[in-house]
C-alpha cells in the first residue's frame, strides 16, 4: 500500500479512536455499571475505575497520534515499528477478548445495543487491521 | 550527560520488569480475589482485562526501556512523545496513589507501607527519568 493512502488510513483510524472514547463515556450509564459496583470493595472499585481511565486516556493518545502526526508513525524507523506494533497488539488482543472472553449475556435489549456487541469488535478488527498494515510497511523500510 | 541518561533509562526499564514481577502478589496480598466476589460477571472480566492491559503496558515499557535505549533517545519528535507519554503516565499514577485511591482500606502492617513507599519511590523515579528523556528529545529536535 502507498505511504500516502496508509497516512490517510491511519488518519481515519485516529478519528475513529475518537469516535470510540466518545461512545465509551455513554457505557457507564448503558451497562449500569454503578449499580454494578455496588457489590465491590472501596479499594477494588477504584481500581477498576483508575485502570479504566488509563485506557482511555491510551485510546485517546493514540487517536491523536494518528490524526496529528501519521508522518511519525509512518517514518520506517525502528520506534516506529515499535509503536505501531503495540498498538496492533492492543487492538488485536481487544478484539480477541471482546469476541472470546467478555460476557455478553447481561447486555440491555435493543437494537442499538446489538449494533454495539458486533460493532466495537468490528472497530477493534479495524484498528488493527491499520496498525498491522502500519508495521509491515515500518519493517519494509527498516529491511 | 547522554550515557548518564542512558544509564537512568535502562535502570528504570529493569524497574518497571521488577514492579511487573511483584505485580503477580498484590492480587494475593490485597484480597482482590474476595473484592470482586460479590460482583457481576462483566465487571469481575472488566477489571482482569484492565489489569492485564496495564500489567502488558508496563512490560512494554520496561522492554523498551532495557533494550530501546537508543530509540527513546534518539532526538525524534516520537521518542520526545513517547518518553513524554510513560512521564504523563506515572505522574498521574502518583496522583492517583495520594488523592484518590481509599487509603483507610488499605493494609496497615509495616511491610505494606514499606512495599507502598518503595513503589510511590519508583513511580516517581520512573516518571523523573522519562521526563528527562523526554526534555532531552526536545532540546534535540
Amino acid at each position: 500500500m502507498a505511504t500516502e493512502t496508509l497516512e490517510w488510513a491511519v488518519r481515519a483510524a485516529g478519528l475513529g479512536h475518537f469516535a470510540l472514547c466518545a461512545a465509551s463515556t455513554h457505557i457507564p450509564k448503558a451497562l449500569g455499571l454503578k449499580r454494578q459496583f455496588a457489590g465491590l470493595s472501596p479499594l477494588a472499585r477504584q481500581l477498576v475505575v483508575m485502570q479504566a481511565g488509563y485506557t482511555f486516556a491510551l485510546v485517546l493518545v493514540i487517536g491523536l497520534l494518528s490524526l496529528a502526526g501519521p508522518g511519525l508513525l509512518l517514518d520506517a524507523t525502528p520506534l516506529a515499528a515499535c509503536v505501531s506494533g503495540f498498538v496492533f497488539a492492543f487492538w488485536f488482543s481487544r478484539a480477541v477478548l471482546q469476541l472470546t472472553y467478555v460476557d455478553k449475556t447481561d447486555r440491555p435489549p435493543g437494537l442499538r445495543y446489538s449494533v454495539a456487541v458486533w460493532g466495537f469488535p468490528a472497530m477493534f478488527l479495524g484498528f488493527a487491521a491499520t496498525f498491522g498494515l502500519t508495521l509491515a510497511h515500518n519493517i519494509r523500510g527498516l529491511a | 550527560m547522554t550515557t548518564l541518561l542512558e544509564m537512568a533509562l535502562r535502570g528504570v526499564g529493569a524497574g518497571h520488569l521488577a514492579l511487573c514481577a511483584g505485580s503477580l502478589f498484590i492480587p494475593s496480598a490485597l484480597g482482590w480475589k474476595q473484592g470482586l466476589a460479590g460482583a457481576p460477571t462483566l465487571i469481575r472480566q472488566m477489571f482482569w482485562v484492565y489489569a492485564a492491559y496495564v500489567f502488558g503496558f508496563h512490560v512494554c515499557f520496561g522492554l523498551l526501556g532495557l533494550f530501546g535505549t537508543h530509540l527513546l533517545l534518539d532526538g525524534s519528535m516520537l521518542a520526545a512523545l513517547v518518553c513524554g507519554f510513560v512521564c504523563v503516565y506515572w505522574v498521574a499514577r502518583l496522583v492517583v496513589q495520594f488523592a484518590y485511591f481509599d487509603r483507610k482500606s488499605m493494609p496497615r502492617a509495616g511491610r505494606y507501607r514499606l512495599a507502598e513507599a518503595g513503589l510511590v519511590l519508583a513511580f516517581a523515579a520512573f516518571a523523573g527519568v522519562f521526563g528527562w528523556a523526554c526534555a532531552f528529545n526536545l532540546g534535540a529536535a
